[in-house]
């Protein structure tokens, strides 16, 4: 049986906040680089980090991301059938271009068997 | 004439709901897309019209474009309503009662989606570490006002409690009134809160009022006649000219729906109480003792500050905050990215050392760990007199 398994984290564009800048405010940072951020209004924020990214079939990948909003949740999410995802052509590159650009990848571990 | 007025702003009010860049749990971010399909148009209407340069995203809360975006809704919506006025399927009557339902409807679900915010305590959080040590006179007014309500959970209840009863009584048509006129007073207050200290939320907390006017507006006779001339009146039917059954059906569907969307985040992230949440790894604020008081390169710093949402905020002795965005390692370390640092935490007692790794070299610092809780502001104490306020103060001297 063929299988990939590799494990990379990213941070990706889904940062919405309180307002941007009350939000960068919070951190002392400079609210003028948040106005090209999405906000939400007053509501609190949420950072989506993809922990791994596991195959599971012919078109079928496995997502765990750790979610948070004042908290942090582990929720794993079930990707088939995806434009990127075509039966036999599944490889990290493909993967990888399903993320938004400027996502940055931690580490990666590639494994065949 | 005041027909086209009520129908204009009816449309308006269903298609800034519709085109409002909200970002939902539950709902697909359509007003998201919407909002970018318009942007080009917006933005030059911002710049052309209004004369005012970009610096942000449409999709930012009180953007330019945003405000361009709802002037440009405006004239669609009056549009529309010419052309509905056109057609001969509908009559006015219907297209009047369903935009007041829709426009009920809207309200009722801001109102719930702020309210059950604030009841379950997300929405304003208790001051991070850093605004903590900030002096009072540094905070501008917005992270002021949004710190101190974070300061109390019961006032916090009090405020979600105060949007989330109104947003029920919108829900049926016999309470529309009354749920209408506390939302009225309930947003009210929250547009001068945002005006008068300057929280971007301003254009949706004006199209909230707005909102409620229009729920109102069918009712301005029995509301004058209740309360000015003391006489009776009869109310107008504003519900929707359908079925019992199938109005049933389509408001069970549509309050499912609303609801899902709702209490989707908390019941995804499994918790209803936003103060009881874990906090990131090291959250905190250190007064450094001993050691390299210049880490990463920084000179004078007094305090470092760990910012639940991942961030490193170094203070330095003239109260100056640079902050870093981080990521905690599986090993608890902290990967300051931008720096291309790694910090290693231990703790030795009392004390907490902080080991830098970067570029090849290693500095370290002693730190001692502030109990924030112990903060004034942070004290939940209440007090019932004066004396007992006095005492307690008093007591704690001791």
């Amino acid at each position: 049986m063929k299988s990939l398994l590799f494990l990379f984290a990213f941070i990706s564009g889904i940062s919405f906040a309180q307002t941007n800048i009350i939000a960068a405010k919070s951190h002392s940072g400079d609210p003028s680089q948040s106005l090209q951020e999405k906000d939400n209004f007053d509501l609190p924020n949420e950072t989506r980090i993809v922990k791994s990214v596991k195959y599971l079939k012919d078109d079928c990948i496995v997502e765990k991301c750790e979610v948070t909003m004042w908290e942090t949740q582990i929720v794993h999410d079930t990707i088939c059938d995806h434009p990127f995802l075509q039966k036999g052509q599944i490889d990290v590159n493909r993967i990888k271009s399903m993320y938004p650009e400027g996502t940055i990848y931690w580490f990666q571990l590639g494994e065949r068997r | 004439m005041r027909s086209y007025l009520i129908t204009g702003l009816g449309i308006w009010i269903v298609l800034f709901a519709l085109f409002l860049p909200f970002t939902y749990g539950f709902f697909p971010p359509l007003g998201i897309e919407l909002t970018n399909s318009l942007s080009g148009i917006s933005e030059w209407i911002a710049q052309s019209f209004f004369g005012v340069e970009i610096y942000s995203s449409p999709t930012t809360s009180d953007s330019t474009a945003q405000f361009a975006q709802a002037f440009l809704l405006l004239i669609f919506a009056f549009l529309l309503a010419i052309l509905l006025r056109g057609q001969r399927r509908f009559t006015g009557n219907h297209i009047r009662q369903f935009l007041h339902t829709a426009a009920a409807y809207i309200l009722s679900f801001f109102l719930l989606k702020y309210g059950v915010d604030k009841l379950f305590q997300f929405q304003f959080y208790t001051p991070e570490p850093n605004t903590l040590f900030t002096p009072l006179g540094m905070l501008s007014k917005d992270i002021l006002f949004w710190s101190s309500m974070g300061t109390s959970s019961s006032y916090n209840t009090f405020m979600g409690l105060i949007e989330v009863i109104p947003a029920f009584l919108l829900l049926h048509h016999r309470t529309r009134l009354l749920g209408g006129l506390i939302a009225l007073g309930v947003l009210g207050n929250v547009l001068m809160i945002n005006f008068s200290f300057d929280i971007t939320v301003k254009l949706l907390s004006m199209y909230l009022v707005i909102v409620s006017l229009y729920v109102l507006s069918p009712f301005l006779k029995n509301l004058f006649a209740f309360f000015i001339a003391n006489t009776e009146s009869t109310k107008p039917e504003m519900r929707l000219s359908l079925k019992p059954k199938v109005r049933t059906i389509i408001k069970s569907v549509v309050v499912i729906v609303l609801f899902t969307e709702i209490l989707f985040n908390y019941v995804q992230m499994g918790s209803f109480n936003g103060r009881e949440v874990e906090k990131i790894e090291h959250f905190g604020s250190y007064m450094i003792t001993r050691g390299d008081n210049n880490p990463l390169n920084y000179k004078d710093i007094e305090r470092i500050h760990i910012h639940c949402k991942g961030y490193l905020i170094l203070e330095n002795v003239d109260g100056i905050f640079i902050d870093f965005p981080i990521q905690i390692a599986p090993d608890n370390s902290i990967i300051v990215r931008n720096e291309g640092a790694l910090i290693y935490v231990s703790r030795e007692g009392p004390t907490t050392v902080f080991e830098i790794q970067k570029d090849g070299k290693s500095t370290s610092f002693i730190t001692q760990k502030h109990e924030l809780d112990s903060l004034p502001a942070l004290d939940d104490s209440f007090h019932w007199t004066v004396d007992g306020m006095v005492g307690s103060s008093v007591s704690n001297e001791e």
